[in-house]
């Protein structure tokens, strides 16, 4: 009986840690809802069933709704972008910016094989809600390494801000994650920017459990241009 | 084509072969097959230990030819060893297989010979399986030796020629038991051509004798007792090498888990899509196709022959070009029709599809009369060689071990490479470094190629359940297959890292490492990150 109440109590406790920062911002007369528009899923189920402590755990379930700064747009839509490979041998870089989002063949670019970075322009510095990214989501996979930072020096040198980071043994060099690592899904990832400020966004990856390539189909960076 | 040009040709080919051959050959993870035949190979180079195994590993040759290259690069034990020690073995019979073709050109012609060398040099299936410590390059090697002096033994009979096919098919014996396919083939070609080449036909002289017969035999036999008897320590091995045909005749039809339809090997040669990559060697194949119809023409009585046949010696030209498209499409056909098919067991029938390829070219460009469109013709056939180069460039140096790479097969992941990167990591921060004590927990196609990653580690070992493995905490690594992964993340809660690494497609491993002996190596790779935004 005891066991039963602290069950209940547990779960009750988990429902308000999910539900009360959502009513907390459907509350808050300065958020909404970000809508986001998501490409059919490539492949059907869960992958295989892995666990380690670094890996975010497979619900199946769709994501919650996210909650942004009223306003916020879509920035990067048709935003140029630059890379570590420049010649990619799949795919052109602007394919990461040019709003499909599909999983299928000829809607990615692939980087050389290890560590790589792609960096997008926003044209002018803005504040970051939300960073949305897909890989790949034609297979279950997981990407290594993903940072992904936010600067108004188009070098990255100096007002770096990374809002992601899963690299825990700092394989990349840029610090160690705390983020978990992830399966790629039809979902894409999103990053919860939490304002940051910059022009520039770049992410970081160093190939992947299929292959050692790097992969985008599309990033989405919504923000409100800054004052 | 006169001599000076074709020798020149040779040698462009050859140098491009090698180019792409000996480059790198460290780029691509060690396969499970490699890691298990290198520490194999280990074994023999430490203590000349050796004996043939039926139920697998194949023939003896590939270890015995080793041991040169490992004499030559100063490494005397399995830990010294590296990849580029073995793989340049095959490399080696690689560009010997191109090299082989010098001796088609009074066969088949000059150009139809300087051509298939190029298409030999440039394919990049057969680049791809000559940068592998497995057996195929050899055997292809040693098969065509055989075939070629084969066809010059029924060109032109002596004992010398008699003696070289003995030994190249002893050879071949020794290195696959699918030997027996090519034997099957070349006799099949053999009489497939003399039926066909025009009975009475002035050049048709006689056959070899039964001497020459017994004595290729005798060679043959002589060749494959010595490797397989381990040079006369185990005289059991040539025995073993016969009631061997038993299982692999078995694997041969009962594939399981290597079942391909038919058409594989021609899917992969014509062309395949995966994942934004088109992977094509239809140069080859279609130039093939051209080869066989020109090996064909004559076949109908009162055909007339290709004008560059006519003369004393054009029976042995049209019986060249009909046994070697009979044989090579008689051993496609046969290695086809096996359920059992992996990527590599089409190196044997492609070197013929390259020789076939060549021929075909050769026989465009001298049936086209106006010169303009016999330029075109030869602007097109650079322009396949182009692709040629792409491809293998993209197949053995971008992708080479990449799932949607179509010569990839099984092959270890790079991701597993991290794996054994983090092990000799946190070894550096262990009291007993390599001697640190590392348990392996996996069904046996799992362990590989650990081993061989592992090689200079003393104190490593390989179960196959947990209860046996005894006990975990306090183990300062541990490497699980999934099974067993979370019964031990279970177990031991937090006092392992615990962090997964593909193996191969569809196949992941998890890495424990003694939270303790983590948090060291943590600590050494601490540079001051940069700001990170507080939740």
């Amino acid at each position: 009986m005891a066991k039963k109440t602290v069950l209940a109590l547990l779960a009750a406790a988990s429902l308000a840690a999910a539900v009360i920062p959502c009513l907390a911002a459907q509350q808050d007369p300065d958020k909404e809802i970000l809508k986001l528009t998501l490409p059919k899923p490539m492949f059907v189920g869960t992958p295989r069933n892995i666990k380690t402590a670094n890996l975010e755990v497979v619900t199946g379930k769709p994501r919650g709704p996210f909650f942004v700064a009223k306003g916020t747009k879509l920035l990067s839509l048709k935003k140029p972008v630059k890379s570590s490979d420049m010649q990619p041998v799949i795919g052109e870089l602007n394919f990461v910016t040019d709003g499909e989002r599909s999983g299928e063949d000829g809607y990615f670019v692939e980087l050389g094989p290890g560590k790589q970075w792609l960096q997008i322009d926003l044209g002018a510095s803005a504040s970051i809600g939300a960073v949305l990214i897909w890989h790949y989501h034609s297979q279950a996979r997981v990407y290594r390494d993903v940072i992904v930072q936010v600067s108004d020096d188009k070098d990255f040198l100096k007002g770096v801000v990374s809002i992601y980071n899963n690299d825990h043994d700092n394989t990349a060099g840029l610090g160690i994650g705390k983020d978990k690592e992830y399966i790629e899904t039809n979902e894409g990832r999103l990053i919860d920017a939490k304002g940051a400020k910059g022009r520039y966004i770049r992410l970081y990856s160093e190939g992947n459990t299929s292959n050692d390539m790097n992969h985008y189909v599309e990033v989405e960076v919504y923000g409100l241009p800054a004052k | 084509m006169n001599k000076t040009v074709c020798r020149g040709l040779f040698l462009v080919a050859l140098i491009a072969a090698a180019g792409l051959r000996f480059g790198r050959l460290d780029l691509r993870p060690m396969h499970h097959d490699e890691a298990n035949q290198a520490v194999k190979f280990g074994a023999l180079l430490e203590s000349g230990q050796y004996a043939y195994d039926k139920a697998d590993h194949h023939g003896p040759t590939l270890y015995y030819l080793t041991l040169p290259a490992a004499w030559a690069r100063g490494q005397k034990t399995l830990a010294a060893l590296d990849e580029t020690t073995l793989r340049i073995v095959p490399a080696l019979f690689g560009l010997g297989l191109i090299a082989l073709f010098l001796f088609l050109t009074r066969a088949i012609g000059r150009g139809a010979a300087a051509g298939a060398a190029f298409f030999a040099a440039l394919s990049p299936a057969l680049t791809y399986y000559s940068r592998s410590y497995i057996q195929e390059t050899l055997f292809a090697f040693f098969a065509w030796g055989f075939l070629i002096a084969l066809g010059w033994l029924f060109v032109k009979p002596s004992g010398g020629k008699a003696v070289a096919a003995g030994v190249l098919a002893g050879l071949a014996y020794a290195t696959k038991e699918t030997s027996v396919l090519v034997f099957a083939a070349a006799a099949a070609g053999l009489l497939i051509a003399w039926i066909s080449s025009r009975p009475g036909s002035p050049g048709r002289r006689r056959l070899p004798s039964p001497v020459h017969g017994l004595a290729g035999l005798a060679a043959a036999a002589a060749t494959a007792y010595l490797f397989f008897s381990s040079f006369f320590k185990n005289p059991r091995g040539i025995i073993d090498s016969l009631t061997a045909f038993k299982d692999y005749a078995a694997r041969g039809t009962e594939a399981g888990l290597h079942s391909q339809p038919w058409n594989y090997y021609l899917k992969i040669l014509a062309g395949t899509r995966s994942e934004g990559i088109f992977w094509t060697e239809a140069v080859i194949l279609g130039l093939a196709l051209a080869g066989a119809a020109a090996a064909c023409l004559g076949f109908k009585k009162g055909t007339t022959l290709p004008e560059e046949y006519a003369g004393p010696d054009a029976w042995s030209r049209v019986f060249w070009l009909r046994y070697l498209a009979a044989t090579t499409i008689l051993l496609s056909v046969i290695f086809s029709a096996l359920a059992y098919k992996t990527p590599w067991n089409m190196v044997p029938f492609l070197a013929g599809f390259a020789v076939l390829a060549g021929i075909g070219a050769d026989a465009l460009l001298r049936a086209i009369r106006p010169q303009t469109a016999r330029a075109a013709v030869a602007v097109l056939l650079l322009a396949g060689a182009a692709l040629l180069v792409r491809q293998n460039l993209m197949a053995n140096i971008r992708y080479p071990a990449d799932p949607r790479n179509p010569y990839v097969y099984a092959q270890t992941s790079p991701d597993y490479m991290r794996l054994v990167d983090r092990i000799r990591d946190v070894a550096d921060f262990h009291r007993d470094g390599k001697a640190m004590l590392v348990k392996v927990i996996a069904d046996p196609g799992e362990q590989w190629p650990l081993p061989w990653y592992l090689r200079d580690f003393t104190r490593v070992g390989y179960w196959t359940g947990l209860a046996e493995a005894g006990e975990m905490t306090g183990t300062p690594v541990v490497v699980a297959s999934q099974e067993y992964a979370e019964i031990i993340e279970a177990a031991a809660g937090d006092s392992f890292q615990a962090a997964f690494y593909g193996l191969r497609p569809e196949v992941v491993q998890t890495l424990f490492i003694d939270r303790e002996l983590w948090e060291g190596f943590l600590k050494s790779r601490m540079t001051g990150p940069r700001k990170v935004l507080k939740p």
